[in-house]
């Protein structure tokens, strides 16, 4: 796409191929945390933890791990 | 040696501390540029540990606990994906942030927004509505220290009389120190108030009349199955869905940059590695922090409270004082007691010195002529001014942590859409970010004259979904189809 098809675009799409894949991976992220499949489930560790509270915290690990990655390179070269 | 005078002793030691780092902390140079963002030479992880201090406030210590006692496990859901997002905010609007106040000398978020789209009218009124909405916010960090002292003293601190004492202690290191004091005492806080709710949950458990764990936890299960598990209908129609579970993930980073003592903060870097350390940091910390509030509000159900504190929503808020005063003997209720008075102080003094530059650089230049050489002491005097604001405000709270704390996030979230185009969008006009915010913000009076005079918001309107997602997506809208007819008007007229 060239300048001006950009510059149609709405202000929270993301321009570049790569900040494109980071919006599906940050998206995908927060979807999973929602884990819909999982409401209603009563497993516990140790029994005193939801297996679900551990789950999100996995989930949340990944999203640092994610910006982690994603800082080395958002605007870097501007 | 009486409850007070222990109580006294340990908090006597605590704020001397705080004043005397804030005062340790205070710049020695004489610019209102070094009083409001530390002369921008906050290096990464002093940053880090200032932007988590700031944000975890009264409402994590006690309204966390306090829901967590309501709505169990269920609320760490709610708030800990939501807030780690905020890493990721950090870094999309922290950088931009800081590179523009950098280049252009921005000190307050409106002199950035209005700068950068030549509006005075838009500064203004995005001044303008950070400053209304943060001061019910302000006013529940009185509020939190004033329930803590009160519960723990047995009475012998009136409610307000605490939420006194430590405004005052906030208003000697603001006034004397500025942004470098602030931030100085927020590491100090920070660490103190982790360290100590770490403890305590510990401890907690491993009381002889708790035993451990694994006990704990099956007379919790044995008793009240409902806190550990996620019911959509558990607490009533649309309390707890998968919608409303989006919208406040949703909520949390879009509002939280928003916050001016956190937006303030992305000046004060050293350089942008030091926001890009933040972000990571962020998310990095908060899956396991948010667990112990909410820990400690969960197994309250194990312990045979006044049954009040269910009835009352505003009650259960004193979920972990009450806890303190069954569990631990009182020199160790205390200390607990500083560490939440810690979150307060450095939350609470964070939003009043942004407050305080923001009227100073943006709100007075407007009716009248402010020198710059005067500019440190009008803020001087502001914080003075707007701390007994949030206290008069906190006198008489009527409703919880939780629920004020909502209403002024949805108002400050219709920022965001602004604050976005502004950074990213070359096509953005002034007019259009006014016609959003005001727009949001009519939508927000909505809500709370609904709230007040006991109707609900129409099914229609919220489809299920907290009431801030559909006024978050009418910002948007309002915004990008607002530029799109003023773009087209202005090509017209010109042509």
């Amino acid at each position: 796409m060239n300048d001006k098809t950009w510059e149609l675009l709405p202000f929270w799409f993301p321009k570049s191929q790569n900040n494109q894949i980071w919006a599906v991976i940050f998206i995908s992220l927060t979807i999973l945390s929602i884990d819909w499949w999982n409401w209603n489930s009563n497993n516990r560790l140790a029994e005193w933890i939801p297996w679900w509270v551990i789950y999100l915290i996995v989930i949340q690990f990944a999203l640092a791990y994610s910006v982690w990655k994603f800082s080395k390179e958002w605007m870097k070269d501007e | 040696m009486s409850d007070l005078l222990i109580i006294g002793i340990i908090l006597a030691i605590y704020l001397t501390i705080s004043i005397g780092i804030g005062l340790y902390g205070r710049s020695k140079e004489d610019s209102a540029e070094d009083y409001f963002v530390a002369s921008r030479k906050i290096n990464p992880w002093i940053l880090f540990c200032t932007l988590a201090a700031t944000n975890f406030s009264a409402f994590f210590f006690l309204g966390f606990a306090g829901a967590s006692y309501r709505g169990g496990w269920s609320f760490y859901s709610i708030m800990a994906m939501g807030t780690s997002l905020v890493g990721l905010s950090i870094l999309l609007l922290g950088i931009p942030i800081h590179k523009l106040g950098k280049e252009k000398g921005y000190v307050t978020p409106p002199e950035l927004i209005a700068g950068e789209t030549n509006s005075k009218k838009l500064g203004w009124l995005y001044g303008g509505v950070l400053v209304v909405f943060t001061l019910p916010y302000l006013a529940t960090q009185p509020m939190g220290a004033g329930i803590l002292l009160e519960t723990l003293s047995g009475g012998e601190i009136p409610y307000f009389t605490g939420a006194l004492l430590l405004t005052c202690v906030m208003i000697i290191y603001l006034v004397l120190g500025g942004m470098k004091s602030s931030v100085m005492t927020d590491v100090f806080q920070g660490i103190l108030m982790f360290s100590i709710l770490i403890i305590f949950v510990i401890g907690f458990f491993i009381h002889e009349d708790i035993g451990g764990f694994s006990e704990a936890g099956q007379s919790l299960w044995d008793n009240k199955p409902e806190k550990f598990i996620r019911e959509e209908s558990k607490l009533g129609p649309n309390d707890f869905t998968w919608k409303l579970l989006l919208s406040y993930t949703i909520l949390w980073p879009i509002t939280v940059p928003m916050f001016p003592q956190l937006f303030s903060r992305f000046y004060i870097a050293k350089d942008d590695k030091a926001i890009r350390t933040a972000a990571w940091l962020y998310p990095t910390v908060v899956p396991i922090l948010f667990l112990f509030p909410v820990i400690i509000g969960v197994y309250g159900n194990i312990i045979d409270f006044d049954p009040t504190l269910v009835d009352q929503k505003s009650e259960s808020d004193n979920i972990l004082p009450l806890i303190l005063t069954e569990y631990a003997p009182l020199w160790a209720g205390a200390i607990v007691c500083i560490g939440a008075i810690a979150a307060f102080m450095s939350t609470a003094d964070s939003q009043i010195l942004a407050m305080s530059s923001i009227i100073t650089k943006d709100g007075l230049p407007a009716i009248t002529e402010v020198k710059k050489e005067n500019e440190k002491q009008i803020g001087r005097i502001l914080i003075i001014i707007l701390a007994i604001i949030g206290l008069l405000l906190a006198y008489n709270p009527p409703d919880t942590i939780f629920d004020i704390v909502s209403q002024a996030f949805t108002g400050l979230a219709v920022l965001f859409p602004t604050t976005v185009a502004i950074l990213y969008w070359d096509r953005v006009r002034a007019n259009s970010c006014i016609v959003s915010i005001i727009v949001g913000e009519i939508l927000v009076g909505w809500s709370y004259w609904s709230a007040k005079t006991g109707n609900t918001i129409p099914e229609w309107f919220t489809q299920g979904f907290h009431f801030s997602t559909p006024v978050i997506l009418i910002t948007i809208l309002t915004l990008w189809i607002s530029t799109e007819i003023e773009e087209r008007l202005s090509n017209n007229s010109s042509s």
